[in-house]
């Protein structure tokens, strides 16, 4: 973990979303699924960082680039938007615990992506991963409609198996992501039961709970990554807790920017 | 005790610079060694310690409001004898202040950390926290009430191996009353203030953006109010006072210590900038310097009429 000054090398904006490209001279090693505290240089308003997913790293002799895709809702994320070319960015990364590849590795095993909106921006570099460790791969990607399917071509361009849902039908299929997901399982009862598939979802905390619930009857192995509110990003301010069950029945608090982000779905409690 | 411009004097300790981060915002210090190294801080205040471990409250717990946050942790900590054990050991190697913040919900939990903490080596003052507003005894009871926070600081004084000080709640009816209270009690010095009680509601919800509904006001949104509350509390007590309440540059710790602190805690800060102590240490270095001056002439400088 280190707090860099990054610049700004490239932002493009795109709908309601912005690609935003950061380079630094550092070095930087990072799992899939960690992620970066970001804030405009010298900007306290807002207050806290905002807690982003790093999309994808790229490394030269010279520097690293690390990019980051966010949807404008609010003001850090509207600070984030008038960010230009050459700007300073103040960013603390890689935080937390990214996706353990491990469990889908053996055995011909196959990956399962579950993506819902900007909820994607934390799965591209996993799914970068899974092919160098040549882990057949399958994403279900959704959003609203068409322009929120966010990084559909890198996804693409990876090679793997894309199944689309639009909440508006103008791509893919109609409705949730959870829809086309929870056919595939019916549709491969087999291979389900016999273990065959490793589910890494992020998203909404709804999809989540919900593929959360098809994988736990299905007792499929299950990640998910959880985004709740962060001031630190670093686990001092002891905010970002989600409920687990321990081992006696009863429940207990993690941090989920030091303990998580990523979570096996059935160590939660999904109250 | 001015042999170093920065240096200041509380309850017979030195503190190297008046810089201290606070509690509950810089976890167990030990978290903060990725950015600073501590032995540059004139001191810093642990997370609340109880006797037994805190579970702390159900999420969400914390919401950002403009220029600050309300938080509602619960006290979530690892118990006075984790702490102890496992964190204290390591800290030994740094040349710092560390004060333990003490917590209970009873004064025999206070007197229970503090027994557990007298023997240990290393820590080097008490901070009672008598005003956490988010747990649902203890706390702010004792901080706002004068007569029974002087009941805490009195038992506590006469069990403390080390000098107590006691940090005092903004949502108090009368904050110097309890300034005066603990101070004929005994208490070594007073640090000020605490979170303010606030609420913020889900206009889609109607629901609180909080589960404890109300939680604790930090940030620079307090500081103005922190600042007349030091310099209230400095007219009517001679104990020295700690000031705390959005400070994030130099100039915003330099408020307080003109209002009457002798040194400042950074709070909510920390979380936005590891590294803010420091800045703050040396922004106060480079003032002291370029005017000839020492922080121990500017506590109290302040001059309200012309
Ligand atoms: C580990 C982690 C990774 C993350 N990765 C990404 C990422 O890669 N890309 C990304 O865009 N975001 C990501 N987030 C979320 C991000 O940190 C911010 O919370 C989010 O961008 C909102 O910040 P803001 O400043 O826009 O809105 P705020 O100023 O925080 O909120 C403004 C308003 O928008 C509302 N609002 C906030 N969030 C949402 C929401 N999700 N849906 C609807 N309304 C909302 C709030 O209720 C509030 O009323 C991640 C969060 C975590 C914890
Ligand atoms: C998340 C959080 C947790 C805190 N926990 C404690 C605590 O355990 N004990 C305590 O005495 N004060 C605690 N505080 C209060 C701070 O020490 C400080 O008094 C307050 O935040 C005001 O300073 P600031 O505006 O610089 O943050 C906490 C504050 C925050 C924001
Ligand atoms: S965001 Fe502060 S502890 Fe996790």
């Amino acid at each position: 973990m280190q707090d860099l000054t990054l610049t700004v090398t490239g932002h493009r904006l795109f709908g309601n979303y912005g690609h935003l490209t950061l380079m630094t001279e550092n070095r930087l090693r990072f799992a899939p699924g960690q992620f970066a505290m970001l804030r405009p240089v010298e900007s306290l308003d807002p207050l806290w960082r905002r807690a982003m997913a790093i999309y994808r790293v790229r490394t030269t002799a010279q520097a690293t680039s690390v990019e980051f895709i966010y949807q404008v809702l609010g003001r850090g994320t509207q600070a984030l938007r008038r960010l230009r070319p050459g700007d300073a960015v103040q960013a603390l990364l890689p935080l937390g615990c990214g996706f353990d590849t491990a469990p889908v590795a053996v055995g011909g095993r196959e990956a399962l992506l579950v993506a819902g909106g900007i909820g994607a921006a934390a799965l591209l570099a996993l799914a970068e991963q899974l092919k160098r460790e040549q882990v057949p791969t399958r994403l279900f990607l959704g959003g609203r409609s068409q322009a929120d399917l966010i990084g559909l071509n890198d996804f693409t361009a990876l090679g793997i198996s894309v199944h689309i849902a639009t909440d508006d039908g103008s791509q893919g299929v109609k409705g949730l992501v959870t829809v086309p997901f929870e056919r595939f399982l019916q549709d491969r009862a087999e291979e389900t039961r016999a273990g065959q598939f490793v589910v890494y979802a992020c998203g909404p905390p709804p999809m989540l709970a919900r593929v959360a619930a098809l994988t736990a009857q299905a007792c499929i192995l299950t990640y998910v990554s959880v985004e709740e509110r962060m001031a630190c990003g670093f686990g001092v301010c002891v905010g970002c807790v989600v409920a687990v069950k321990t081992h006696d029945g009863r429940c207990d608090y993690r941090r989920s920017c030091v303990e998580g982000p990523v979570f096996r779905a059935d160590e939660l409690d999904w109250r | 005790m001015s042999d170093h411009p920065l240096a200041v004097g509380i309850a017979g300790l030195r503190f190297k610079n008046p810089v201290i981060p606070a509690s509950g915002t810089f976890g167990y210090g030990l978290e903060f060694l990725p950015f600073l190294d501590l032995s540059r801080l004139g001191g810093f205040c642990t997370k609340g310690l109880s006797p037994q471990p805190l579970q702390g409250n159900p999420p969400p717990r914390i919401v950002e409001t403009p220029a600050g946050m309300l938080n509602a942790i619960g006290l979530q900590n690892i118990g006075v004898r984790a702490f102890v054990a496992e964190k204290l050991p390591l800290l030994r190697a740094y040349d710092t202040h560390v004060i333990a913040n003490v917590f209970g919900f009873s004064i025999e939990d206070f007197l229970e950390v503090v027994a557990a903490l007298n023997d240990a080596e290393g820590v080097a003052a008490y901070e009672l926290n008598i005003s956490c507003p988010n747990v649902k005894e203890g706390g702010t009871q004792f901080g706002n009430d004068p007569a029974l926070a002087a009941r805490v600081t009195e038992a506590v004084k006469r069990a403390a191996t080390r000098p107590v000080i006691v940090k005092l709640s903004p949502n108090a009816p009368s904050i110097t009353d309890v300034a005066r209270a603990v101070e004929s009690a005994g208490a070594d010095a007073v640090s000020l203030v605490n979170t303010f009680v606030g609420l913020a509601i889900d206009v889609y919800t109607h629901r609180p953006r909080l589960a404890y509904t109300t939680g604790g006001l930090s940030g620079p949104a307090i500081r103005p109010l922190a600042v007349r509350m030091v310099y209230e509390v400095s007219q009517v007590i001679s104990i020295p006072r700690i000031g705390i309440g959005g400070i994030t540059t130099w100039m915003d710790a330099l408020e307080f210590i003109l209002a009457g602190a002798t040194a400042v805690q950074l709070g909510t800060i920390n979380y936005t900038d590891p590294c803010a102590a420091l800045r703050v240490i040396e922004g106060l270095e480079a003032y002291c310097r370029e005017r000839h001056t020492t922080v121990a002439a500017l506590v109290g400088a302040f001059k309200p009429q012309a």
